[in-house]
């Protein structure tokens, strides 16, 4: 593969919290309509690393950045780039569910509204859409106009995910979605990670293992803030390359 | 390609701060227009006046007004000091404050044609002026009594006239004799009358320098209030006992007379004298513009 | 044989007892204060509500209590009060919120930890600062500006309000919006959302009942106010409604300006006394009103976001959309009428024209310069508020450094205080504080102690807790006249040190109760389990577990106390304070105060300009010096309680 066929490519991109360093020269790319897994043990700045991919360490004060990152080989990182422009493509799903605190049709429109969409047929036509690719249509379609704040864990992830696909994005970035629920609930939302592969780019982050070996085509493991392995999913469980990723899979530590 | 760098939108943000220019500017220009309304400040005559409660204010109420009622836009001001303050501020003022605080922030009007200042007074030719007055709770005894004596004397009465009060006639000088004097001694009552008492408290203290003593403001009710609760020795009071304060054994001493001056600021051209009719009708509002006084 | 019995405890089990019914003392304390405030009122009040009725007193348009025959219309006054309120909220709440988003989500780091607290010392400048501020200048300078026949009116008392709740509004409302989660602005930001339309779609709906709040406090604080309005509202003798009602420069009278005025002269147990004491029953009333709605609203916002809603809607969502559009409809054309009434039809119509144009003109721009300008529009209230609160206490050190001097400090006022220093008054102030801290302190620790870590929530804590709410709303100078009326008539203390004391200590028991309570919150349950699990009874734990590391958030409250009480003039007003040069060797002896003595100088002292300014930057250091000690003391304390 190519670095051309990468939709998302970083070069040496190094972070620091303030003084602290949480990423060292990571290069990866990752391929589109592909389910690209992070994993590696707390602290190893994986959750960092997926939060450069759509530019949500901006919100965070004293982080600074070197390297580059490109989508469609276009810095996000230049000084012109829009952070708003990026997020529009790259959408993002957090480890707990957070819907806001309005109707569930809201949460869906809130990011086709804030893009100027009033027309409210084209609002009901997103919510509906948006909400049956996240599988969630189905329980909630007589009570949309109710709090999202009073569905399950689960149901709430899945309306984070329909918010995120109701603005047609590229990239998902999930940061550890399914941490905060129960086994039935994770079923489910890892069925629908397979679905939306067809149409977008998936990156998840994840502490279970045995989650990014069912759900990935490719996994990057990190230890540190570096990128220590990075390759095909089956490739990395059956046959790691280095012994800090086999010490890990094979649960040695961490 | 996707386009997510920033595009130039300098135009329309300078579009838009010129209408917000506009609109600002629009604005000011409206509210102004109200304000201008309000007409020439310095013209309109401002009243001011004592609180309800004051002695001056009953005064001038009974002797000024005949008890008619004042003109709803008086304001009202809780000591003598803060209607000359406010007078001297503001242009259009008129107030009336006793003669002891007329300075050179504020000018006094002549009334029937008389100056306002003491030999007038004296005279009786000045027309609106009042005794002063300590009261005690049953006869004075003790510090109560040797401070009164020491008012009413000519030592006293130096100070009554320093102060710029009126004061009493045919006086004698004051004599310790050898009395010494402890324990405390507290003071309260009318704003007009505190700068004397202040004054002589710190003279008496002198005198006997085992003596404590408080004086105290509040307003002539306040120091009647307290003089027949015990919480006060002397009430200072610029005006005699009204009805309800009457049979509770309080015991009334005169130590000087008091003009009260009616005041302007000096700004003021329209009026260097008025008579006690005019005084009234600006008082009760048919009066409210000092052009109107020439009329 | 195990003994688990009480049998061979007796001695610490009396001790437990004991304690237990101390702290049950001490947290039923606020609640007989805040009965005895409105038993006192009311029975003082009674005489004249029985004489002129109720409904006559209220609606009565004249206030003229010593005319022939005497008025006691309270109308004109509860009118004028709500005005200046209004007028002051139309100031602060803008310029408060816009000051709260900016410290909360526009500030860099290192703007935030300077504006902030420099904001919540702005919160402890003493009303008579700004009174005497308002008095000397602004009043001055409005009417100079628009010519008006004098400065002292409704705008100025509602500029000065509104400036004194900026800081209050504005650090409850940053509070509130620092305080919703993260996720929220994240998962906004995550959909392609600009700053300002998380700001404004996700951050300020969330922390709406933070806001309200807020503003709500900042309303009981207005309606409350004593010392500033009576400075600067004119005070016009019967009470005085605007004609017409928008005529910001007519002079007004509140009801808390009428008390401080009348109070301190009337005579005692007169129809005036009684009707004085009418309204502050009446001031009372409403500041409850207002209180209890705040905590309504705060209640149900707080359900609506929680809940799920899992009771059926009893109206459908369009038809719920349909009122709510004609109820804007409403309320526009009501607002339309009243304009047109108030200022004619042309400026309506340019009004109308210039709100359809922004409208047509915002909804044309792109999302990035609404923006931009929302936040300039956002720099610009912080900026208004810095250069209003620069201007006032540039003022007064400018004017006040000059008086300052080591004889200032440390002589006794002469010549009515037009020379001579300030020392009976700083010594009386600080009898006045050390006293209120000394009584109020174990009371309000006490009442913390036996709410939190004695009882379960429930009815008791409930109407503990709002006993203290309710003290708390409760305004200055009604404190002022129950300490008139119960300690220096009916306990016959006179004006007294102690009757000041006592007074003060009840003010500032709610603050001690709040702040205690935090402390004591934010001390981990599974260290008071580890006491127990060791065999420690409840007091032990208390005393040697829980308080230690409580103290520092306990010692906080009671330094914030101190500020405030250190600055408040309307509660010793009529119980304590005598303007003069006397310290007083005995608790029944009155006293002066810096407070007071501004107060007195500003109001009552021609040609003591300069003392004045002193006095004030004293008074301003004091009380500013205390709350910086306050917090200091709690930056320092909450980086420590990190567990």
């Amino acid at each position: 593969m190519t670095s051309k066929d990468k939709l998302i490519r970083t070069e040496t991109l190094n972070l620091w919290y303030g003084e602290k360093q949480a990423l060292y020269d990571i290069t990866l790319g990752i391929l589109p309509n592909k389910i690209t897994a992070l994993i590696g043990p707390s602290g190893c700045g994986k959750s960092t690393l997926i939060r450069c991919f759509n530019r949500m360490n901006d919100v965070i004060d004293k982080c600074k950045i070197t390297g580059k990152i490109f989508f469609h080989e276009t810095d996000i990182y230049r000084p012109d780039a829009d952070a708003v422009e990026v997020r529009k493509k790259i959408g993002m799903v957090f480890q707990k569910p957070n819907p806001f605190p309005k109707t569930i049709y809201e949460n869906v429109a809130y990011g086709s509204k804030v893009q100027g969409i009033t027309n409210k047929n084209q609002l009901d036509e997103i919510v509906e859409k948006s909400l049956k690719n996240a599988a969630l249509w189905d329980e909630v379609k007589d009570r949309l106009h109710e709090s999202a704040m009073g569905l399950s864990g689960g149901q709430q992830q899945r309306l984070c995910i329909a918010r995120s696909l109701s603005i047609e994005p590229e990239v998902i970035l999930m940061d550890e979605p399914c941490s905060a629920l129960d086994p039935i609930a994770t079923a489910k939302i890892e069925d629908l990670m397979t679905g939306l592969k067809k149409k977008y780019t998936v990156i998840i982050v994840t502490h279970n293992m045995q989650q990014a070996a069912r759900v990935s085509d490719y996994t990057a493991y990190m230890y540190l803030g570096k990128l220590i392995e990075f390759g095909e999913t089956k490739q990395i469980f059956e046959n790691p390359k280095e012994e800090l990723t086999e010490n890990y899979i094979t649960g040695r530590f961490g | 390609m996707i386009t997510i760098y920033q595009q130039k939108e300098k135009q329309k943000a300078g579009m838009m701060i010129i209408s917000i220019i506009v609109i600002l500017a629009l604005s000011t220009i409206w509210f102004s227009g109200c304000v201008q309304q309000q007409g020439q400040s310095g013209e309109a005559i401002v009243l001011i006046g004592r609180d309800s409660t004051s002695g001056t204010r009953e005064f001038f109420w009974t002797y000024v007004m005949g008890k008619a009622n004042f003109s709803a836009s008086l304001l009202e001001k809780n000591s003598n000091g803060a209607v000359q303050q406010t007078v001297a501020q503001t242009p259009g003022a008129i107030g009336y404050v006793g003669l002891g605080y007329v300075d050179s922030t504020v000018k006094a009007l002549k009334i029937n044609n008389i100056s306002a200042n003491v030999q007038n007074v004296l005279a009786g030719t000045y027309p609106i002026s009042r005794d002063l007055y300590m009261f005690t709770k049953g006869n004075a005894t003790g510090p109560a009594k040797e401070f009164i004596l020491y008012l009413q004397s000519t030592e006293g009465q130096a100070i009554v006239t320093q102060e710029g009060f009126v004061p009493l006639q045919n006086t004698a000088h004051y004599n310790t004799s050898g009395k010494t004097l402890s324990g405390t001694l507290t003071i309260s009552g009318s704003t007009t009358v505190l700068p004397i008492a202040d004054k002589a408290a710190t003279s008496f203290k002198i005198l006997y320098p085992g003596l404590t003593i408080t004086v105290t403001g509040g307003g002539s009710g306040a120091g009647i209030s307290a003089v027949s609760q015990g919480t006060a020795d002397i009430g200072m009071s610029s005006r005699d006992l009204q009805t309800s304060e009457q049979g509770k054994g309080l015991v009334k001493y005169i130590i000087g007379k008091d003009g009260i001056a009616i005041i302007v600021n000096p700004q003021n051209t329209y009026a260097e004298g008025l008579t006690l009719a005019q005084l009234k009708s600006i008082y009760l509002g048919d009066i409210t513009n000092w052009k109107d006084l020439s009329k | 044989m195990v003994k688990i019995f009480h049998l061979s405890w007796k001695g610490s089990l009396l001790k437990e007892k004991g304690m237990k019914t101390l702290f049950f003392l001490s947290a039923i304390s606020a609640i007989i204060v805040i009965f005895s405030i409105i038993f006192f009122l009311f029975r003082d009040a009674y005489p004249i509500f029985q004489k002129e009725g109720v409904v006559d007193f209220l609606i009565g348009m004249r206030w003229y209590p010593t005319g022939q025959p005497p008025l006691y219309g309270a109308f004109p006054l509860i009118v004028d009060t709500l005005l200046v309120t209004l007028g002051a909220m139309l100031i602060a709440i803008p310029l408060s919120i816009g000051s709260a988003i900016f410290i909360a989500e526009l500030a860099t780091p290192r703007m935030k930890a300077i504006i902030k607290p420099a904001i919540e010392l702005l919160a402890g400048i003493p009303s008579v600062v700004f009174g005497f501020f308002g008095l000397i200048v602004l009043v001055t300078w409005l009417q100079i500006t628009f010519d008006v026949p004098t400065g002292e009116s409704w705008l100025a008392g509602s500029i000065l309000l509104g400036i004194m709740a900026i800081p209050t509004i504005t650090s409850v409302a940053e509070d509130a919006i620092s305080s919703v989660p993260r996720e929220y602005k994240e998962g906004s930001l995550a959909v392609g959302a600009t700053r300002w339309q998380t700001i404004s779609k996700i951050v300020v709906p969330s922390a709406i009942s933070g806001i309200t709040a807020a503003i709500i406090l900042g309303i009981g604080r207005a309606i409350g106010e004593t010392m500033a309005v009576m400075m600067v509202c004119g005070n016009p003798t019967y009470g005085l409604i605007p004609n017409p009602i928008t005529n910001v420069f007519a002079p007004i009278k509140t009801l808390t300006a009428t008390l401080g005025i009348e109070m301190g002269e009337v005579a005692t147990g007169s129809d005036h006394y009684s009707a004085l004491f009418g309204l502050a029953l009446i001031l009372l009333i409403i500041t409850l009103i207002v209180n209890i709605l705040a905590t309504l609203i705060l209640g149900r916002l707080k359900e609506k976001q929680r809940s799920g809603s899992k009771r059926l809607p009893i109206i459908s969502f369009e038809l719920a959309k349909k009122i709510k559009q004609s109820l804007y409809l409403f309320i526009g054309i009501v607002i339309i009428i009243i304009l047109l009434m108030a200022v004619g039809i042309i400026p309506v119509i340019c009004i109308l024209i210039i709100i359809a144009l922004m409208y047509y003109s915002l909804k044309k721009i792109s999302i990035k310069i609404k923006q931009k300008i929302a936040f300039s529009i956002i720099s610009l209230s912080i900026i208004i508020v810095i250069i209003f609160l620069g201007i006032i206490l540039a003022y007064i050190v400018t004017n006040g450094v000059g008086a300052l001097s080591w004889e200032f400090l440390t002589t006794g006022p002469s010549n009515l205080g037009r020379s001579g220093g300030i020392f009976p008054s700083i010594i009386g102030t600080l009898y006045l504080v050390a006293g209120a801290i000394a009584i109020s302190l174990p009371l309000g620790v006490g009442a913390a102690i036996f709410l939190h870590e004695y009882t379960k929530e429930g009815i008791v804590t409930k109407i503990i807790r709002a006993g203290a709410d309710l003290l708390n709303g409760t305004p200055s100078i009604v404190f002022g006249l129950f300490g008139f009326a119960f300690f220096v008539l009916y306990l016959k203390f006179g004006f007294s040190l102690l009757a000041g004391q006592i007074t003060l200590a009840f003010m500032i028991l709610p603050t001690i109760i709040r702040t205690t309570e935090e402390a004591l919150k934010s001390v981990p349950q599974s260290l008071r389990e580890g006491s127990y699990a060791l065999g420690a009874t409840k007091w032990q734990t208390i005393r040697k577990v829980v308080l230690p590391p409580a103290a520092p958030g306990i010692l906080t409250g009671a330094i914030l106390g101190i500020g405030r009480a250190a600055g408040e003039t309307a509660p010793i007003l009529f119980t304590a304070v005598v303007f003069s040069n006397f310290i007083p060797s005995s608790l029944l002896q009155p006293v002066n105060a810096l407070p007071y003595h501004l107060f007195t100088l500003a109001t009552s002292i021609p040609g003591s300009k300069e003392n004045q300014a002193g006095t004030a930057l004293v008074l301003l250091l004091l009380v500013i010096g205390i709350y910086l000690i306050a917090i200091l003391l709690r930056n320092r304390f909450r980086k420590n309680m990190k567990w």
